[in-house]
């Protein structure tokens, strides 16, 4: 689980630190977000500046991954993700405060040398009627994307089938739901306004066209990533279904998951490339470039000009688009977004650190005339002694496979299937302790323990004392 | 043909559009017959409301210079069929603009020398495209 997280931690890295170097590559003469006429891109102070700038984002990214390290120190889940969440913010904090540092030195040098632009700060928006005709070429198609809809939508429905209790059948809907938003992601892509970088209209035609295609082949990416995920899924569960071990089938999945991990911000990464270096070429065979009035409205990464009506605009670095932030709709979508991310932070974290460290999050004990099993993402059950058909004392925690709920490094609740025999049962077990008691009823099979092998062993002989087979 | 919209401009931005269309017309900029986008195209394009675009394509449609079909969308007409009253309101429009230049101190050869320049401009243009 820990590699996991630092693995996700270090691809997020990666992206990050790409995304950010593109702020030191002049793109339409914006250079470090300053508009600087062509003969100032190859001064010596200006290239000092990216040069700096280039060294400490490096200097941020080697910093987080070591400090990413601490990760694999924790053995507690809840550690580990509270680490991993904020070391995202610290990321963010140090690389983009290295940006504004250098955003301003730029600006400051620009300033001093008196490198003006432009004489006003008028918005002015820019539209090519040719263009605008023709604005949804080079969008690639949407049947690309049935494919692995289609093959979502049968696998989740295939195992819904097979076996409604799976938590698998909840990973793949929820897999399934990320992929009709991204379809809605299609459309938007679809509907984007075209816009001018030049004034040659062969230019502007080039941009938004590869800018289009870009954009549909990464929605395609997305979904195909996201198949080959729910697929994966379904496959493991199909393999013990038929009897192939365990062990093959997880063994095949972390290896899979870690090709995907690398290869999917890879394909992220050199698809950017290369549409950004295209735009950057055709740009540079058009003549000086089109001022916008923008670098007023573009504060450190973001853009807000209340007066421009567009809600979705060109990012200045690359070939992403981002939201200006002076439109009313994007206060709404910062709120709802903040108000989500903060649930999903408390929803995830405060089940596991109860888990990691309430003493009353686990309860295995006998009460009068009943066992008590209670553990986080199980269910609770109280078992009378006329049910229980055999109890025994197991001298090691059983081989399983998790269905439901969670299975940590240190604890493992829920539904699982055990290897052995390929039945389900109901887990309530600390795995600080070697020993676990096994009980069957009519009803099903239970595993549980307590904290240490000792209290472990003192329930089985409470449980033995009330137990009249 | 380029549009170039001022948003913190006192003209308003339908009137922006018609001005330019008129003018890239003149200068060959658009050609006679050529689509434009739709209503909802520029719209979006711009970001804009749509009466905004709706009402400068209706300025131009009165005026002669465009036409829509509901199947083939608009477009600029094959020939520019003057109303029949045209060099009344022409002339009248021009007095008001020669009166801002005599009030504002232009001379006559000033004026003169403007017009030859635009007129030219209009003729080269027309002549590239």
């Amino acid at each position: 689980m820990n590699w996991l997280f630092y693995l996700i931690l270090i691809a997020v890295l990666i992206i990050i630190g790409f995304s950010y170097t593109l702020y030191s590559k002049p793109k339409k003469n914006v250079l470090l977000e300053t508009t600087l006429k062509d003969e100032y891109l190859e001064n010596k102070n200006v290239k000092n500046i990216v040069h700096s700038y280039r060294k400490n984002l490096l200097y941020s990214i080697i910093i987080l991954s070591l400090l990413g390290l601490t990760i694999l120190i924790s053995d507690y889940d809840s550690i580990q993700l509270i680490i991993f969440f904020s070391l995202m913010v610290l990321a963010f904090v140090l690389i983009h405060g290295t940006l504004i540092l250098h955003i301003k030195k730029m600006q400051e040098l620009k300033q001093k040398n008196q490198w003006y632009t432009q004489e006003n700060n008028d918005t002015i928006l820019r539209v090519d009627t040719k263009l605008s005709i023709e604005r949804q070429k080079g969008i690639l198609s949407f049947y690309w994307l049935l494919l692995p809809l289609g093959l979502q939508l049968g696998g989740t429905l295939g195992l819904l089938f097979l076996n409604p209790e799976s938590s698998l059948v909840f990973i793949n809907f929820l897999l399934l739901a990320v992929s009709v938003l991204t379809s809605f992601l299609y459309f938007t892509v679809y509907k984007l306004p075209v816009t001018v970088y030049s004034k040659e209209e062969k230019i502007n035609q080039f941009i938004n066209r590869n800018k289009k295609r870009t954009w549909s082949l990464l929605i395609i990416l997305i979904q195909w990533f996201i198949a080959i995920l729910a697929i994966a899924f379904i496959g493991i569960y199909m393999g013990l279904g038929f009897g192939s071990s365990f062990a093959f089938s997880s063994g095949l999945f972390i290896i899979l998951m870690i090709v995907l991990m690398f290869a999917f911000p890879a394909s992220v990464i050199i698809l950017m490339l290369r549409s950004n270096k295209r735009e950057e070429l055709a740009l540079h065979q058009g003549e000086k470039y089109l001022y916008d009035g923008a670098d007023y409205y573009w504060r450190y990464g973001f853009y807000c000009n209340p007066d421009d009506p567009k809600f979705w605009v060109p990012n200045r670095i690359g070939t992403n688009i981002d939201m200006n932030l002076g439109h009313r709709s994007t206060k709404l979508i910062g709120i709802i977004t903040g108000i989500a991310v903060f649930a999903l932070l408390i929803g995830v974290t405060i089940p596991l650190f109860k888990a990691d460290f309430s003493n009353n999050a686990f309860e295995f004990q006998v009460s009068k005339d009943h066992i008590v099993l209670r553990a986080p993402f199980a269910k609770d059950k109280n078992i009378p002694f006329s049910d229980v058909e055999e109890v025994t004392l197991l001298e090691e925690t059983p081989r399983a496979m998790r269905i439901k709920g969670a299975g940590t490094a240190n604890y493992a609740t829920g539904v699982f299937r055990l290897t052995d025999t390929g039945e389900d049962a109901n887990f309530y077990l600390f795995l600080s302790s070697d020993k676990s008691v096994r009980i069957k009823t009519a009803e099903g099979l239970y595993f549980a323990s307590n904290k240490t092998a000792a209290e472990t062993t003192e329930t089985y002989r409470q449980i033995q004392e009330n137990f009249q087979p | 043909m380029l549009l170039e919209l001022k948003m913190t401009s006192d003209i308003p931005i339908y009137q922006q559009i018609y001005e330019q269309i008129v003018i890239g017309i003149a200068k060959g900029q658009l050609q006679m017959g050529e689509p434009l986008p739709t209503v909802r195209q520029l719209a979006e394009d711009i970001g804009i409301n749509v009466m905004t675009v709706s009402k400068a394509y209706n300025l131009l449609k009165n005026d002669g210079y465009i036409e829509t079909d509901r199947r083939l969308g608009s477009r600029v007409v094959d020939k520019v069929i003057s109303r029949p009253n045209f060099q009344e309101i022409y002339q009248k429009e021009l007095e008001l603009l020669l009166a801002t230049g005599v009030v504002n101190g232009l001379t006559k050869e000033q004026f003169t020398a403007m017009t030859q320049k635009i007129i030219a401009d209009f003729k080269e243009q027309g002549a590239d495209n």
